[in-house]
């Protein structure tokens, strides 16, 4: 009898924990403007030419091993560490090799206010968010001293406060932020930048946190590892293909701001030791 | 480092013995105005009204998103019945426990306190009498409806306390586009029940003025908030106010939640009284009356307009 129940092709996942609207609505930003005027070309922030800064925070989260918090521009990113923690069996990996290294988790979600387009961010993850995790992941996993950890598993918790622009780079610093907080042992810190291709532009410029020039056709993510000269990770977003000297040249273009972002995480990590502690030297 | 390790080893004999001693641990035991919290307002550029809370180690951050419905007669009788008051009054309110916040929440569904802790705030919004659904109202057929959004950044204890400070002040910094209403927008379907509408901007027909003017609804009326005063009662004896996790968990202590709502031209008034455990009758009169001191606190400082 089971069998002829009708199937629904187009079945959305609901959210049934959660309170959610009677009607569905249209968000304020995605209103036309009356008049049928277009919208004006200053409607949007003008890109700024300066280098914008990072800022820093660490032990923002009390009940965590280590966290961090990062402002790029406009874009807001908190991580917190859990862990050393039981692994996760699984029968899909080698036994030994589970048992000889820490797994490395990452979760990465958006706020539902955190997106500066028209639209809530729904609370169920999506696909970017899946991508995203995955990339940090993937990212992060080579930097850390994994081997001192067998038997175990950390995870890693990013959430994005406000989205505006080279959300991903902040992300990866974040992150790398948190993990250092929490006492883990690294090869090298990992910063990243991220450099973006409007449409119908021919040059890559750097993306800012200012939601100035977010959203391009195309987007070169770069995590670089300063000390050790080695690319830790590379994401490529492009709607349509490209040529691999195109790629070279963002990241070269990503390099020198890896650099800055490297100096500036590793100043502010020095800051915060005790004074006795900041004459030994950091490799 | 002896406290410490004695901490570490026994952690209910060394509370009692700090109490007994009458020492609190807690951030929000350092000073008054510890208690009484700090907020950063207007901070998170996604939303159209936004607030930071921050109330000892607890964190909150909260976003207010704006839509605009389209409603008919009877689809509006029809959805609002049986459904929570607020929810009716076209304010949809969510609390988030992320994992980001503590090692006690795990990715997937909300937990059990993610989803109680969503209850009592829209319990205490609603019955509250501050809020004013008619601020909402664009032209004769449209209303807005907002989407509240609290996330959790750090939890330690007095987790209503913190988030209901977060959604009072990002209500009371609602910024929007002013919205306008051509005369022939939408359409006589007051015979359709209630349904998804579409979402083509064309069918709402309601547009933003080009001007970029802005406006702030006062959908908390002026002056006025909703705050939560946590305690926690031990031996009817002791109370502390706006506790942290440590104190709540405390063996055989109750723990009593006061929710207050006024503020302006309204009286400051006890909304609802919760409690787990058991606290003297006594003592649940001084919560009151220690949590009304608060709300006159919280309007004069953080939430101060």
């Amino acid at each position: 009898r089971n069998s002829q129940l009708p199937i629904s092709d187009h079945v959305m996942p609901l959210d049934r924990y959660r309170n959610t609207a009677l009607v569905d609505g249209i968000d304020v930003r995605a209103l036309p403007l009356a008049g049928d005027c277009p919208a004006p070309a200053s409607e949007g922030k003008q890109q700024q030419q300066q280098q914008q800064q990072h800022w820093f925070q660490r032990r923002l989260v009390q009940d965590t091993v280590g966290s961090g918090y990062v402002e790029f521009g406009d874009t807001k990113v908190l991580c917190s560490v859990h862990g050393p923690m039981e692994p996760k069996r699984s029968v899909l990996t080698d036994a030994g090799a589970e048992q000889s290294r820490a797994q490395l988790q990452v979760y990465y979600k958006l706020a539902p206010f955190a997106s500066h387009q028209a639209g809530r961010v729904s609370y169920l993850p999506d696909e970017t968010e899946r991508r995203a995790a995955s990339f940090l992941q993937d990212t992060l996993a080579p930097s850390l001293r994994l081997d001192r950890l067998p038997k175990s598993r950390i995870e890693l918790h990013c959430l994005v406060l406000e989205d505006a622009g080279c959300c991903l780079a902040t992300a990866v610093n974040c992150a790398c932020l948190a993990l250092v907080d929490a006492g883990l042992e690294m090869y090298d810190l990992v910063t990243a930048a991220t450099v973006c291709r409007p449409v119908g532009a021919t040059d890559w410029q750097l993306e800012v946190g200012d939601g100035s020039n977010s959203g391009g056709s195309s987007s070169v993510t770069l995590a670089y590892m300063r000390s050790l000269r080695q690319v830790a990770g590379m994401l490529v977003e492009a709607a349509e293909p490209l040529q691999p000297r195109e790629v070279s040249a963002a990241c070269r273009i990503c390099e020198d701001p890896c650099k800055m972002t490297h100096s500036s995480l590793r100043q502010f990590l020095l800051d915060c030791l005790p004074a006795d502690d900041r004459t030994a030297k950091i490799a | 480092d002896d406290a410490a390790d004695w901490n570490l080893a026994a952690p209910a004999e060394f509370a009692k013995a700090l109490l007994a001693n009458r020492l609190r641990l807690a951030a929000t035991a350092a000073s008054p105005s510890s208690r009484v919290g700090h907020v950063t307002p207007s901070c998170l550029g996604g939303a159209a009204g936004s607030a930071i809370s921050v109330l000892g180690n607890t964190k909150f951050a909260c976003g207010v998103s704006a839509s605009v419905v389209e409603l008919s007669a009877a689809g509006t009788a029809a959805a609002a019945a049986g459904c929570h008051p607020l929810l009716a009054a076209g304010v949809v309110l969510n609390a988030d426990l992320p994992p980001v916040c503590s090692r006690a929440f795990r990715p997937g569904p909300p937990s059990d306190l993610a989803q109680a802790l969503t209850v009592q705030m829209s319990d205490a919004l609603a019955q509250s009498g501050c809020l004013d659904a008619a601020q909402l109202t664009v032209g004769p057929r449209h209303r807005l409806q907002l989407h509240v959004d609290a996330v959790c950044l750090s939890a330690d204890g007095s987790l209503p306390d913190a988030c209901l400070l977060a959604v009072s002040a990002a209500l009371a910094n609602l910024c929007l586009p002013r919205l306008v209403v051509p005369a022939d927008a939408g359409h006589d379907d007051s015979n359709s029940g209630p349904s998804v509408r579409s979402t083509a901007a064309a069918d709402v027909g309601v547009r933003r003025c080009p001007s970029g003017e802005q406006f702030r609804p006062a959908v908390l009326r002026p002056g006025s908030a909703v705050i939560c005063t946590s305690f926690v009662a031990i031996d009817n004896d002791q109370l502390l106010s706006v506790p942290d996790g440590r104190e709540e968990a405390l063996p055989g202590a109750a723990i009593v939640r006061v929710f207050t709502a006024g503020g302006g031209d309204l009286a400051v008034r006890v909304v609802s009284v919760q409690m787990v455990g058991e606290a003297a009758s006594e003592l649940v009169g001084r919560c009151c009356r220690e949590a009304v001191e608060r709300h006159a606190a919280c309007l004069a400082g953080p939430l101060a307009r």
